[in-house]
């Protein structure tokens, strides 16, 4: 069961989508619950994980027996720290080549972007976990604004505008892995993960608009990313 | 510093490790005042020389933890205009993050650094003692002073930071 908790209990923000710290009383994992949009956060990390790209995993869950659904995004590793505070406030390290090398290898997350739409594209939303030393790992996080895949077919699929760091450091070898990943995903595939998600998150309408949109756009994301060069 | 404005209070915490919690570590205290007066203390790891609690902490999180007060301060200041707690909540929510506390009255209390040290003693569990090195108070003061053997753990940098008339706002719940 999720409880708030006493053990990571950082102020909340002053938006609409603020969250809060829980844990788990089973296994004791903390994670960052949300209340607005869980569908969608849903969603990005079931689908983020069918193709192999870092988004933390998140849980549907109510937090404390209560009455809504909430967005149980996990934490990404042990300990973590956005790209933006990274760079505004340890530099050096930032400029690690093993910063660098972790901002590469995230590549496959702009393919991800422009599959699921989203718009909240900056750095602050992409987290690195540093527990391993020379191993560090980034994963995308906020998937509030995405998904807002037009009917019929999910509209055309736009360029990701960032996060700006990522687009400035692209590995055109890992953006192309990840669009065959992307255009591998089955209709059947993707109608079973949208299916998944809780009828009082998302009705049949709109299990249908996400599961049209996300085939419709499959299949156009590589033209927008040999157009951009990002793919060999 | 005397105010007779709302204060904000927040405490500043490190969980070490976000997948298998444990008891976080206090580090310390800020209080900002609608006024614009603010006061940030506590204390910072040594790199060469790090406490216990952050024995198995990566380089990276330690570096963080090193400076904290200072990094802190400049996202105060950078904030300008802007609400102060929701920028310093929006940056620090990692390992390391902004703890709101209480919003008191400015009026029914004191002097505001007297006040922070006061909270630093409750809140970390231990009195907040920097060896003075320029006994004279000046509006903006910004101590740093390594800990001395006899009088406190050798791990930690004990800081301070105090100023008056920030461009501050502030929202009514931290």
């Amino acid at each position: 069961m999720w409880k708030k908790t006493d053990k990571w209990k950082p102020g909340r923000l002053g938006t609409a989508s603020a969250g809060f710290g829980v844990q788990d009383s089973d296994s004791g994992t903390t994670g960052f619950a949300k209340k607005q949009f869980a569908h969608r956060e849903k969603l990005a990390s079931d689908l983020a994980e069918r193709i192999g790209v870092a988004v933390p995993k998140v849980v549907l869950d109510h937090v404390d027996g209560g009455a809504d659904l909430q967005a149980i995004s996990q934490a990404h590793g042990k300990e973590s720290i956005d790209l933006t505070l990274l760079r505004d406030r340890l530099a050096d390290r930032f400029n690690s080549p093993e910063v660098k090398d972790a901002i590469k290898q995230a590549s496959g997350l702009l393919p991800f972007h422009a599959w699921v739409a989203t718009q909240d594209l900056k750095d602050e939303h992409l987290v690195v976990a540093t527990d391993r030393a020379g191993a560090y790992t980034i994963a995308a996080i906020d998937f509030a604004y995405s998904l807002d895949l037009p009917p019929p077919d999910g509209g055309p699929v736009q360029l990701p505008t960032g996060p700006p760091t990522l687009a400035a450091n692209v590995d055109k070898n890992i953006v192309e892995a990840t669009v065959q990943k992307i255009e591998s995903v089955t209709d059947d595939d993707i109608h079973a993960i949208v299916q998944a998600l809780p009828a009082e998150l998302a009705d049949d309408n709109e299990k249908v608009r996400l599961a049209n949109g996300l085939i419709g756009r499959r299949a156009k994301i590589r033209a927008v990313m040999q157009s951009q060069g990002w793919m060999p | 510093m005397k105010s007779t404005a709302r204060i904000m209070w927040a405490g500043i915490e490190f969980q070490p490790d976000l997948q298998n919690p444990r008891k976080p570590v206090r580090l310390g205290v800020l209080s900002l005042t609608s006024s614009g007066d603010g006061v940030l203390l506590g204390r910072q790891p040594i790199l060469h020389n790090k406490p216990p609690e952050f024995n198995d902490v990566s380089s990276v999180s330690l570096e963080l933890a090193a400076n904290w007060i200072d990094s802190m301060w400049k996202d105060i200041l950078e904030a300008n205009k802007e609400n102060a707690f929701n920028r310093l909540n929006e940056r620090w929510r990692w390992n390391l993050y902004v703890r709101p506390i209480r919003v008191t009255n400015a009026a029914e209390e004191g002097d505001l650094l007297t006040l922070a040290k006061q909270t630093y003693e409750r809140f970390v569990g231990e009195p907040f003692r920097i060896p003075v090195r320029r006994p004279h108070r000046t509006v903006h003061r910004h101590r740093h002073a390594n800990v001395s053997a006899h009088t406190l753990p050798e791990a930690w940098l004990i800081s301070e930071i105090s100023k008056r008339s920030l461009p501050l706002r502030l929202a009514a719940g931290a």
